[in-house]
């Protein structure tokens, strides 16, 4: 079980996050919805342990996971936002390089790269450099990198970024596969709908703090909203939609 | 386990050393290697061979002058490799200490920070060792060969080891005490103080290169003679230390280069060990710090200088396109490293030049020959400046983000040809003319000031029209190889204009000056000149149908044997 307790961070006397607790259970696709700038991204970094709270902590099976991060960072599976990779390596040197930084068996970890790349359509580009990669390339690889070595925890930070609708969709049933075999999932994204169908609890956070945490069909009924697009958009945004989009037309016609 | 992860990320680190923004992500590792260690070992093969028959000469004739002429081959071989070994860690400056990229790839996995702080000092003594053997080892062996008589055939390997021994660590003293500078800065102030430092680091590393390499002549005088060479200053300079180091290994009994020796392994030793110490301390809280996103860049001066800079050139662009383009080309040449040291180097080499005749111009200007240092030393520096700004808006900049001027390519390819004439000449012809002009009025009376900033200036037009007749794109977009330059082609003719420039041009000046109608000839004249190559290139410039990025297919890996794992 994945737990965030009081998570807050200040950077400098700026808050990012105050006061967020909630906890992924294995088996569960846990939600991480809430607008830019709304702390997202400062919450998936410091359940990663890139990061460390001003206060509050992160508990992975009951301890905190700052007390031993390389052995978490063993059962941790990571999807970045940012598509950062080592772009003078080919796609099976870099899951080489994550393999062997994860101390992977060698023909283990070379079988896995095989078929990972044959399976998200990467076989063919196995000798050209990432830099040469599209953007969903890249976010494949990162993906491969991932779950290569079948982690405990998968936390992904707009996972279907750049995908193409089949790569999309199969990840859609990797992510369902992977809670089936009880691996613990944390899934921020921007797409309602793919977390309106995938996630079985939603985390809604507006100006660093969570506002919402509950199941979506249960959140749907205490809002009387048919949809979680619905329920976002009242508790997280605070301006009138339309209102802004025509004002930003004006702004370039001026 | 520990091993295998220091080695992958050893390797993984130095294929990072090349991704700076000297190297396009365009152009492979592998040949983009190929031709600095290429570039780097000819200097010193090529002195030597050009040295020849003078060896020969003193060898045979006059051998009492051979040790001496040794010593000062020899002191120029170690400053040098030294001087290389600055350059280089200027260069890659910005890919010593984690970046956000190292600190999110990496930061995930179960990897400590000290196994990725030791992974980088592994990487970065490889690189350091390859660019010192690449300067040593062919030198080595030509000039061993070449300086040996028959009598000192015996004496050839241990020659050969003190030159090698020598170069590599002056070498790698300077690229590791340039490194724990960085790692001692980043370790106690942050990323953000190495970014604030770069700047008068990369001034005072090209200061160190110029006065080391001045110096070389008196250096070997001083530690030839046994009466001088315990002097204190000679005691206490690094180059000293390396060639006590190159006598030492080389044979040489004298007491005096044994102490040189053991100071070099001593201080060789203390940077090392500075190093070791600040690495993972340096390493962990730049992590941090490239998570945290430590961003902010240049304080109130720098926008208000950016500001200032722009009103001025307002002057002289006159449509958005243009005002646009200036700043893009300011901004880069800038607030990039590379550039800042190019354009660094080209100001080094240029006061270098300058020095033996810019002590005049602290004198009275009633002499001729004073006169002339007012002529020369704009005109010189003026020439390598504007050289600088044209070389370094060859370099790459971000290849990638080159869709911008793709998508929006202007019609008028002359207008944008004309922008980068008028920021070169707004950066160095102006400013010299005017700086130059204004002192030699102050100095020698009006009639010489307006001489000078007039022949400064006119001829500064005409310069920088010349030195943009083969631009064929817009400035600093391009990903250019190193060998790809198309201005290599032409350093003979820059070369031979300089000279021309700096020491024959004003001799014409002083013999038109004190005559109104000479003196507005030679004007009119460097005017036409300017002007005939400004049509010049507007035809050249109308002619051209599209501009160049000049892009290469990356779709193969050249990867160095960077493979990883079994395969």
């Amino acid at each position: 079980m994945l737990e965030a307790r009081s998570l807050t961070k200040y950077y400098g006397a700026l808050p990012a996050l105050r006061d967020a607790s909630f906890v992924a259970r294995p088996g569960q696709i846990l939600g991480y919805l809430g607008p830019n700038g709304s702390g997202k991204s400062t919450t998936v970094r410091m359940l990663v342990g890139l990061m460390t709270p001003t206060s509050g902590d992160v508990r992975w099976q009951g301890r905190s996971i700052f007390a031993d991060l390389p052995a978490y960072r063993r059962r941790l599976g990571y999807v970045p936002e940012e598509p950062h990779l080592y772009t003078h390596l080919t796609a099976p040197e870099y899951l080489r390089l994550v393999g062997g930084l994860r101390d992977l068996d060698e023909p283990i970890m070379d079988r896995r790269i095989d078929r990972l790349l044959d399976l998200l359509g990467l076989a063919d580009d196995r000798y050209s450099t990432l830099s040469a990669f599209s953007k969903g390339m890249r976010q494949k690889v990162l993906i491969a990198a991932a779950l290569l070595h079948d982690p405990e925890i998968v936390i992904l930070d707009e996972p279907f970024s750049g995908l193409d609708i089949g790569a999309a969709l199969m990840l859609r049933e990797v992510i369902k596969g992977l809670s089936a075999a009880g691996r613990t999932i944390l899934m921020s994204s921007h797409v309602i709908d793919v977390v309106e169908q995938l996630c079985t609890e939603v985390v809604i956070l507006a100006d660093g703090r969570v506002v919402a945490h509950d199941r979506v069909d249960h959140l749907r009924r205490l809002q009387q909203d048919a949809s979680l697009e619905h329920v976002f958009v009242k508790l997280a945004v605070h301006h009138d939609v339309e209102q802004s989009a025509r004002a930003l037309i004006e702004a370039v016609r001026a | 386990m520990t091993w295998r992860r220091t080695r992958l990320l050893s390797r993984v680190c130095f294929g990072r050393l090349f991704e700076n923004d000297l190297f396009s992500s365009s152009v492979s590792a592998s040949s983009g290697l190929t031709w600095i260690l290429a570039a780097l070992a000819t200097p010193g093969v090529m002195f030597s061979g050009s040295q020849m028959f003078f060896y020969a000469h003193v060898r045979t004739f006059a051998p009492e002058k051979q040790d001496r002429i040794l010593f000062i081959s020899q002191a120029f071989h170690v400053d040098f490799a030294m001087a290389v070994a600055a350059v280089i860690t200027m260069l890659v400056w910005t890919s010593l200490t984690p970046d956000r990229r190292d600190a999110l790839v990496l930061g995930p996995l179960p990897v400590q920070v000290w196994e990725q702080a030791l992974g980088r000092l592994v990487a970065l003594a490889q690189f350091t060792a390859m660019f010192a053997a690449a300067v040593s080892v062919p030198t080595a062996i030509v000039f061993t060969f070449l300086t040996v008589g028959p009598a000192d055939v015996g004496h050839v390997p241990a020659r050969i080891a003190g030159h090698v021994a020598a170069t590599m660590l002056g070498a790698g003293f300077v690229f590791f005490a340039l490194m724990a500078a960085q790692l001692l800065l980043a370790a106690t102030l942050g990323a953000r103080a190495v970014r604030l430092a770069t700047l008068p680091l990369q001034g005072m590393a090209l200061l160190a290169m110029v006065a080391a390499l001045s110096f070389t002549t008196r250096l070997a005088d001083v530690l030839v003679a046994p009466e001088t060479a315990q002097h204190g200053w000679a005691q206490w300079n690094p180059a000293a230390w390396f060639i006590g180091v190159y006598r030492w290994v080389a044979g040489d009994p004298r007491e005096v280069f044994a102490t040189l020796a053991v100071r070099a392994g001593l201080a060789c030793g203390a940077v090392l060990l500075v190093v070791m110490v600040a690495c993972p301390l340096a390493y962990r809280r730049c992590l941090q710090l490239a998570i945290a996103g430590e961003g902010r860049r240049g304080g109130w001066w720098s926008g208000a200088g950016m500001r200032l800079w722009q009103a001025s050139l307002r002057m002289w662009l006159r449509t958005p396109l243009e005002r646009g383009l200036a700043t893009f080309i300011t901004a880069t040449l800038t607030r990039n490293h590379a550039h800042r040291f190019l354009i660094g180097s080209y100001a080094g080499i240029a006061v270098l030049c300058a020095l033996p005749i810019a002590a005049r111009l602290l004198g009275p200007a009633d002499t001729a020959a004073a006169r002339y240092a007012w002529f020369s030393v704009p005109l010189g520096l003026m020439c390598w400046g504007a050289a600088s700004l044209r070389v370094a808006m060859m370099l790459p900049v971000e290849p990638a983000a080159n869709w911008v001027f793709k998508l929006t390519e202007p019609v008028d390819k002359q207008r944008v040809l004309s922008t980068a004439v008028t920021v070169i000449q707004s950066a160095s012809v102006f400013p010299l003319s005017a700086l130059f002009g204004t002192g030699a009025a102050v100095v020698g009376g009006v009639e010489l000031g307006v001489m000078v900033a007039g022949v400064v200036l006119a001829t500064g037009l005409a310069l920088v029209q010349l030195l943009t007749l083969t631009l064929r794109t817009v400035p600093c977009t391009c990903s250019y190889r190193p060998g790809q330059l198309r201005l290599r082609v032409l350093w003979p003719v820059y070369l031979l204009v300089w000279l021309l420039v700096a020491y024959r041009l004003p001799y014409v000046a002083l013999w038109a000056l004190g005559d109104a109608r000479r003196s507005l000839l030679l004007i009119a004249s460097l005017c036409l000149v300017a002007a005939g190559l400004r049509l010049w290139r507007g035809y050249r410039a109308r002619r051209l149908a599209a501009f160049v990025y000049d892009e290469v297919d990356t779709s193969t890996a050249t990867t160095m044997g960077l493979s990883f794992g079994s395969s």
